[in-house]
């Protein structure tokens, strides 16, 4: 495991906390995420039945559980052999968000030519981190999408795929992808039950990291 | 490539910037789903249809939030004064009036009978019935395009209001 020191804003206070980023996580840590944030998923859902919040409005990853999955994950095991890496950010001894990238296997859509980029199979922050506006509910941390983003980016420039990202969103997110990252929305992709496909190019990756 | 995979990533020492960007991100929802679209984790329904059915549920609770903002307004009632009058409970007008979740079938019969505008229509505003009424969707864009939050009503926003009173009696 490797770690960098980062901060992360206390939704509720507006507060920086400190935090961790970590970019060489293994799939253990994936399933201690899950099992963290499982008993919040409940108790988000039960809130949300409770509040008459309609089902289009849920959080669209609430039911996501990684563990039931653990067998499809394996073959995506990060390690030093593997085509996968695993990123994670914590804070107050939790996963706030992880992120599993790949650096083969997926080429650029922007221009032709066939170059590599990493693709994000998922990105999740910690259910707490979810805004839910119809039931009043904060984000308990900010700033966990934003850096995990930079992490992948980090890595493709690492890899001299010159910081190029693609990635499928969730309707919900979006904007996210759309506005903060500058990523080009290419509309649904039939072959991802239609999610919509979104690509980093070169320059806004750039101009992503020329923040620091 | 396969040998620098796993090398710490060079971060710089100073993100101050950066971080400042990413922790003022209006982050809604940062999920993104290839792999759980791969694994079959997704909603069933076409994401097209859900990105749909969210935005009209949205806009509609948002119609009926501003509708009896407007109409308590125009009594000259504070949410207190109009919880108190019509005998509904404060916490859930005001969920109302910030649009969150559909509200309970008891507490629209109540605003139906304080506003004396039709349940029917309130409970297809609300979510709780489906229906393809395209005058009510017509009317409520016009009335939700008409109106904004200010501390009186505007003559735009009085007869928006009538004029979608109107719709909610039929």
């Amino acid at each position: 495991m490797s770690t960098h020191s980062t901060k992360l804003k206390r939704g509720a206070t507006g507060d920086l906390v400190d935090a961790e980023l970590d970019d060489a996580l293994d799939l253990d840590d994936l399933f201690d995420a899950a099992k963290q944030w499982a008993p919040e998923k409940i108790e988000m859902t039960r809130e949300l039945v409770n509040r008459n919040v309609p089902k289009s409005m849920w959080p669209q990853s609430l039911h996501w559980n990684w563990a039931k999955k653990a067998v499809e994950l394996k073959p995506r095991a990060p390690g030093p052999l593997s085509a996968h890496r695993l990123f994670g950010i914590s804070a107050e001894g939790k996963w706030q968000g992880l992120l599993l990238a790949r650096c083969v296997g997926s080429q650029t859509r922007i221009a032709p030519g066939g170059r590599d980029l990493v693709y994000i199979e998922l990105i999740e922050t910690a259910p707490w981190n979810f805004p839910v506006p119809q039931t009043g509910r904060d984000a308990l941390f900010k700033g966990v999408g934003g850096q995990l983003i930079e992490l992948a980016i980090r890595w493709s420039d690492e890899l001299s795929l010159q910081g190029r990202v693609g990635l499928h969103s969730l309707p919900q997110s979006e904007p996210f992808y759309r506005g903060h990252c500058g990523m080009r929305d290419f509309g649904p992709d039939p072959s991802y039950q239609n999610l919509c496909y979104f690509e980093l190019d070169e320059v806004h990756a750039r101009r992503y990291l020329e923040e620091t | 490539m396969e040998h620098k995979k796993y090398e710490p990533l060079r971060l710089p020492a100073n993100r101050d910037k950066l971080i400042a960007r990413a922790v003022s991100a209006d982050e809604e929802s940062v999920c993104g789903g290839g792999l759980a679209a791969k694994l079959g984790m997704l909603d069933e329904r076409p994401a097209v249809e859900v990105r749909r059915e969210a935005s009209q549920q949205a806009f509609r609770l948002q119609t009926l939030a501003r509708f009896v903002q407007l109409s308590r307004r125009e009594h000259g009632l504070t949410s207190e004064q109009f919880a108190t009058k019509y005998d509904v409970d404060v916490r859930e007008l005001l969920d109302i009036e910030e649009a969150r979740g559909i509200p309970e079938l008891r507490v629209l019969y109540q605003v139906s009978q304080a506003l004396g505008v039709s349940y029917d229509k309130l409970l297809v505003l609300a979510g709780h019935r489906h229906s393809r009424d395209e005058r009510l969707d017509r009317e409520a864009l016009r009335f939700a395009a008409s109106s904004g939050p200010m501390d009186s009503l505007s003559k735009t926003e009085t007869q928006a209001l009538h004029d979608f009173i109107k719709v909610l009696h039929d």
